[in-house]
């Protein structure tokens, strides 16, 4: 790949800077009323698509190899600034409603969106490292940094305890790596493997080390233990943002280690990480259905779709197993699977976004989260158009064509199945269809049940409008998928597999 | 001589390790801890690291533990000695016990089957020397530098925007 | 007896099991990081020793990264820890009960 001058830097530099530009106007603005941050912040993060538009579209490394630039990191730069744009909305709105500004989110909200995207172009250990931590870090202040809220400073330091406890399992798999290969660089790690030196068990254990980090960002199963008290304690917009955001991020570097890990991770670590996807889809949809508290259970089921994207990457990394005569076939497969993941991160995110943009909007009281799914009764009638895009969100998680939650598990188990995988395939369709009922339950009290005295209403337009947006979007791309997996497809097809 | 070297710091650290989790008191654990970091010195230092050796001791001891005893003594009273529900309750002491000694095991058996393996070869000219360390940090890991620069800046505004009262704005 | 690249990892791994099992035993949050801590240092005995097998630096850049981010991260989790205390009175991890059902 050749090597690419400054100008392939320019996205991730908009976005540090713009952080840096946010924190100084803040400083030297002296309003009560911190809208200007807000715009900025949209400002900035519009700025960097536009140059990630505009700009360097080639494949090529950066800084002597220490960041990959083209299609794929494009498109999660896209993903993550739209994300990002979404939850400026989204967090302005509550801090207009509730009086209580944190300046201090936007900043963060750049250094995280900053941390992701390097993260999904890392060509480095190192810069893997340091993408992941930039995120973590912001994300741990953002989540529990709510002033005065005992509940979220508690999320927070769950979620930065658990974290560090788990980065240093990454860290000691990237220690075990860089022993095997002598060199940070990807590059130099998948040419040491090809030499297929015989120090294999270092290669094993770093990449067993490393998929517990990589588990804890996503929530896989036996890694999941933070995510429902996290994701309830932080303030609904920064939910909706780790859900989607973070998550995508995990699997952003997931799939990018996977495919150049693949030979080795397949051969050891197959049978555990199959296991892994099963619990993760059942035991997130299974727990899913006794919450009565929505964030919990959108916390349950966002580790349910954790183990539906796995399967993605199972399929993925299928077919090395099967020696020489699969691998003929690998590309296509790989293609396929990895397109389908992409689609589904994206479809994912809308869904997801859309669902938390009601949720956090809907208030019984000021600095109350709207959090007891009881208490959404008769939503329909307060407020027709929440309720029915929450009711579009809902469904589209629980994959009920026409919305593009279908069609994404659609393309995903496809992949699963044509890469032989089938009994997991029909594990993944079978709990599918059992989050149907926890989805189910929460639309039949928006429009079945009488509103009560104490149910939940709001009145924020712009999250609203924002939000029906998303479920729009949410429509369309259910039933014109074509255009945006047709993209997918060509991101992943630039992988060296 | 390092084999002298690496016999007394590796076995100090293991006990300043033991120790940091043995004891009840939180401060009394980080003294343990800090003892264990500056023997931590001691084996980079053995192993060619004069510079990461001087930074462990800066940058550890001096800031990061610094820190952990100061939020210690500022937290006084309830803290120090809040662990009188005993640590774990019994029949919990074996699944606690199993992960580390299973490991061990393996490694044990790793090592008796492949043998202990030596470093080998001789180091280049200068290596780990400051000026050899701040060329790839200024030079190939150049990006790595920059965006630690952003990780300190999101712990200093996030360890401000949390500590901040609500109430005390300056211009309020 | 010469001191071997395996004595480094033996003693590493030592130290990790230490760290990691002083996580899960001990309910002092405060202890808690420090054992978070303890691991990471083990890590960068690892990251040092193999720096040295190979005469690689990027091992040593590691290691000094590891230091920053493990300072931004003590900074940030003591902050949240002392806005914890300011209300709770307490450090226990048992005693974080508000996010219970």
């Amino acid at each position: 790949m050749p090597e690419l001058g400054g100008a392939a830097l320019w996205p991730y530099l908009i976005v540090g800077g713009g952080g840096l530009l946010v924190m100084v106007v803040d400083s030297f603005v002296r309003t009560l009323k911190k809208d200007h941050l807000s715009y900025l912040t949209m400002f900035v993060l519009i700025a960097a698509i536009a140059v990630q538009i505009a700009g360097e579209t080639r494949e090529g490394t950066v800084l002597h190899g220490m960041l990959v630039t083209g299609a794929y990191a494009r498109f999660f730069n896209f993903l993550f600034a739209g994300i990002g744009v979404v939850t400026t909305i989204f967090a302005g709105g509550i801090f207009d409603r509730d009086g209580r500004h944190r300046p201090e989110v936007y900043p963060l909200l750049l250094f995280t969106v900053l941390g992701m995207m390097v993260l999904a172009a890392a060509n480095d250990l190192m810069t893997l490292f340091l993408g992941l931590e930039t995120m973590s870090l912001a994300t741990y202040v953002l989540a529990g940094g709510v002033r005065g809220d005992v509940r979220s400073s508690e999320a927070g330091f769950k979620y930065l305890v658990l974290g560090g406890f788990s980065s240093a399992f990454l860290l000691m798999g990237m220690a075990l790596l860089y022993g095997f290969a002598g060199d940070t660089g990807f590059a130099g790690i998948s040419a040491a493997m090809t030499q297929g030196e015989p120090d294999t068990i270092l290669v094993t254990l770093g990449m067993g080390l490393m998929l517990v980090g990589f588990g804890f960002k996503v929530a896989l199963v036996p890694f999941h233990m933070w995510t429902p008290d996290v994701y309830d304690g932080a303030p609904a917009y920064i939910t909706g943002f780790m859900a989607t955001a973070v998550k995508a991020a995990g699997f952003a570097i997931l799939l990018r280690w996977v495919v150049l890990m693949q030979p080795q991770l397949a051969f050891v670590w197959y049978p555990v990480l199959a296991v892994l996807a099963v619990l993760t889809m059942s035991v997130g949809n299974v727990v899913a259905i006794v919450q009565s508290n929505i964030k919990r259970m959108l916390a349950w089921s966002s580790i349910a779709h954790a183990g539906y994207l796995f399967l993605g990457l199972l399929a993925l990394m299928s077919p090395a197993r099967g020696g020489s005569d699969a691998m003929m076939r690998t590309r296509e497969m790989g293609e396929a699977a990895g397109s389908g993941l992409l689609f589904y991160l994206i479809a994912y995110s809308v869904m997801n976004l859309a669902a938390f943009g009601v949720v956090n909007v809907l208030s019984s009281e000021r600095g109350k989260e709207a959090d007891d799914i009881n208490r959404y009764a008769g939503l329909s009638r307060r407020r027709p158009v929440a309720a029915a895009v929450l009711a579009v969100a809902l469904l589209s998680l629980a994959g009920i064509p026409p919305f593009v939650g279908f069609m994404a598990k659609f393309y995903v188990f496809a992949a699963v199945v044509r890469a032989g995988l089938v009994p997991l395939a029909i594990i993944g369709v079978i709990n599918s269809l059992v989050s149907v009922y926890y989805y189910l339950r929460v639309i039949v009290v928006m429009y079945m049940n009488e509103p009560a005295e104490d149910s939940y209403d709001g009145t924020e337009w712009v999250s609203f409008v924002t939000a029906g947006a998303l479920a729009l979007l949410v429509i369309y791309l259910g039933v014109r998928p074509d255009a945006f997996h047709h993209a997918a497809e060509v991101v992943v097809r630039q992988l060296p597999f | 001589m390092e084999t002298i070297l690496f016999w007394l710091c590796g076995a100090l650290m293991v006990l300043g390790g033991v120790m940091t989790v043995t004891q009840r008191s939180a401060v009394i654990s980080a003294v343990w801890l800090i003892f264990a970091f500056v023997c931590a010195a001691g084996i980079f230092a053995i192993l060619d690291a004069p510079f990461v050796a001087i930074m462990q001791v800066l940058v550890y001891v001096g800031a990061i533990m610094v820190l952990f005893l100061f939020v210690i003594m500022m937290l006084q009273g309830p803290v120090l000695d809040n662990e009188k529900r005993r640590l774990l309750k019994l029949p919990l002491w074996p699944a606690v016990a199993i992960p580390p000694v299973a490991v061990l095991v393996l490694v044990g058996g790793w090592i008796r089957r492949t043998g202990t393996r030596d470093f080998g070869g001789t180091v280049p000219e200068g290596f780990g020397q400051p000026a050899a360390v701040a060329e790839l940090l200024l030079g190939r890991y150049l990006l790595a530098f920059e965006l630690v620069s952003i990780v300190l800046l999101v712990a200093i505004v996030g360890a401000l925007a949390i500590g901040k009262e609500a109430r005390k704005l300056p211009w309020k | 007896m010469e001191v071997t690249l395996t004595h480094y990892l033996v003693l590493a791994t030592l130290l990790f099991l230490t760290g990691m099992t002083g996580f899960v035993v001990r309910r002092n949050a405060i202890v808690m990081l420090m054992c978070v801590e303890l691991m990471l240092c083990a890590v960068n005995i690892v990251f040092v020793a193999f720096s040295r097998l190979h005469g690689d630096g990027g091992g040593h850049v590691f290691v000094l990264m590891n230091f920053a981010v493990a300072a931004a991260e003590a900074a940030i989790g003591l902050a949240i820890l002392v806005e914890i205390f300011r209300r709770r009175r307490t450090v226990d991890v048992d005693d974080l009960k508000a996010l219970m059902e």
